[in-house]
């Protein structure tokens, strides 16, 4: 059952929030432990939130489409008084001081929280390691990896054991994992969604979004967190229009540019043939293929690389002085060469950003209305072939598995992960669609109309 | 000129309390060069008046228009 039909049927009383909620933690309990996506599970109090919605629905209160809706979400979102590992020892026992403004939002929403999930430490990670907590799997074969960083929501959403979840990305950490496991991921642009009492990765990269099995279950969620936070300046002011709404819509007269950039071909044939069946499928709903030359990715991932490991080293420069036997071999690795890049360089960086996504959008999206591209070019890989076992193996790795996302980042543009098939080892595949700056609800409704006329979100993974 | 693991080392001693052992700076160096060439070559399309913040601005004077 998807977010949007449980939804109805909570707001039918077909069935209850404790129903359902006790349904998600018996799920929970039961096959949880061969894909590792919770790191805490909240059920006492799931289930008096759940027994209150219940109450409050059966006196007319319905709040809306996430009332009594149980959710899990990356355990970096912050909650007065409870603890946020971020995935590490460092964090196993702080207890924070905030609540972070997409909690108080889903609160306000009716949504019942029932858990803390999974992710690589510190939000590092685009594999779901975690040598903390215990590596996060995939639903689909658990020999493999989730994705990461927000691999316990891809996983828990994918494996059936949450309806839809919040994670972050800061360089692919929706759209990798939700890839990865065959679900929607959507990172949206940067300003729409609130990150105050959000653990942060990189300040001028990070963004919130959500994961689920559908478009419209996207949208649903995207709805109950998206818009302005005067807690958080650099959220938009503008109202963030309605999602659900948007999705129905063909495609007839859109433009869907796929990148001609040698770059872009360097895809496994596995995937490439998922990639060209998910396009003609766009095209057969109505929407105009053409080729497209992006600006050159690799610039803007460099410049990525440079903002993201000066803020995380920034961010992290404290803990890293006094306690870095606690940090994963992994993790400080990534963003140990922020130490050393000169100030000027990373201004540098960012004061560039203006100029190259004005030229993205004049060169790419003046002609196209979004853009189709890879999220991962290579099968989902094992836990074991992507164990870092030495400091020098970490960048080649990252840039492997984040080459089609984390320039996306630097220009702050939205992307949506769509699952489009399988590759012959069993594992998901998925397409990338890039859009304009707050074209959400135009990703969306592509994703949607892909979702009437394909069944891939529909599969379920077997149970181990 | 070029980036040296001692560069690295007596940066990371002196600049920013740390230490670190020959092998990974010699790593770091590597990595460094990379990014501090890359920052170069990319700032030298900067202009006088660019600013950081204006990125804010101009993902919103960009954005998309509503759909029908």
């Amino acid at each position: 059952m998807t977010l949007s039909a449980l939804s109805e049927t909570l707001r039918r009383r077909e069935i209850s929030s404790v129903e359902a909620t006790a349904a998600c933690l018996e799920a929970i309990a039961r096959h949880d432990g061969a894909i590792n996506s919770f790191v805490s599970v909240e059920s006492d109090d799931a289930l008096a939130c759940a027994t209150r919605c219940d109450q409050d629905i059966a006196a007319g209160r319905w709040r809306g489409p996430l009332h009594g809706v149980p959710l899990a979400h990356k355990d970096m979102f912050y909650r007065a008084g409870k603890v946020s590992s971020c995935g590490s020892a460092l964090c196993r026992d702080r207890v924070a001081t905030t609540t972070a403004t997409v909690h108080d939002r889903l609160r306000a929403a009716g949504a019942v929280h029932v858990g803390n999930l999974n992710m690589s430490e510190f939000a590092a990670g685009p594999t779901g390691h975690n040598s903390h907590f215990g590596h996060c799997r995939n639903p689909w074969n658990p020999a493999h990896v989730s994705g990461g960083s927000s691999s316990g929501s891809a996983a828990a959403v994918a494996g059936r054991l949450t309806f839809a979840s919040l994670g972050s990305d800061t360089g692919g950490s929706i759209r990798l994992p939700a890839a990865m496991c065959g679900v929607v991921g959507l990172k949206p642009t940067y300003g729409l969604i609130s990150r105050f009492g959000v653990m942060p990765r990189s300040w001028s990269l990070d963004v919130v979004g959500p994961l689920a099995r559908t478009a419209e279950d996207s949208a649903l969620l995207l709805q109950a967190v998206a818009g302005h936070d005067p807690k958080d300046g650099t959220t938009a002011a503008h109202p963030p229009p309605d999602y659900c709404a948007a999705l129905r819509g063909d495609l007839r007269g859109l433009h869907i540019g796929i990148p001609t950039n040698a770059t872009f071909g360097e895809v496994d044939p596995d995937v490439r043939s998922q990639l060209e069946v998910s396009v003609r499928a766009l095209e057969n709903l109505g929407a105009r293929i053409e080729p497209v030359r992006l600006p050159d990715p690799h610039v803007i991932y460099a410049l990525t690389n440079l903002v993201n490991k000066a803020e995380a080293a920034t961010i992290h420069a404290r803990w890293v002085r006094t306690r870095r036997d606690e940090y994963s071999l992994s993790t400080v690795n990534r963003f140990e060469a922020g130490f050393h890049i000169p100030a000027t360089h990373y201004l540098d960086a960012l004061r560039l950003r203006a100029r190259l996504l004005t030229d993205f959008i004049t060169r790419v999206f003046n002609n196209v209305d979004a853009v189709h591209l890879p999220v991962i070019g290579i099968p989902v890989p094992t836990i074991e072939e992507t164990e870092i076992r030495s400091t020098a193996a970490v960048p080649e790795l990252m840039e492997r598995i984040t080459r089609y996302t984390r320039w996306v980042n630097y220009l702050g543009l939205p992307a949506l992960s769509v699952p489009c098939g399988f590759t012959p080892s069993g594992l998901p595949a998925a397409f990338q669609l890039l859009g304009r700056p707050f074209s959400e609800a135009r990703l969306l409704r592509i994703a949607h109309a892909y979702q009437q006329v394909t069944d891939w979100h529909r599969r379920e993974p077997p149970r181990h | 000129m070029t980036i040296t693991t001692d560069l690295i080392l007596s940066e990371a001693l002196e600049l920013q309390r740390l230490t670190l052992d020959p092998r990974r700076a010699a790593e770091l160096a590597e990595e460094v060069r990379a990014l501090v060439d890359n920052a170069l070559r990319a700032g030298e399309g900067a202009e006088f008046d660019d600013e950081p913040d204006r990125f804010l601005y101009v993902l919103l004077a960009l954005r998309d228009e509503p759909l029908r």
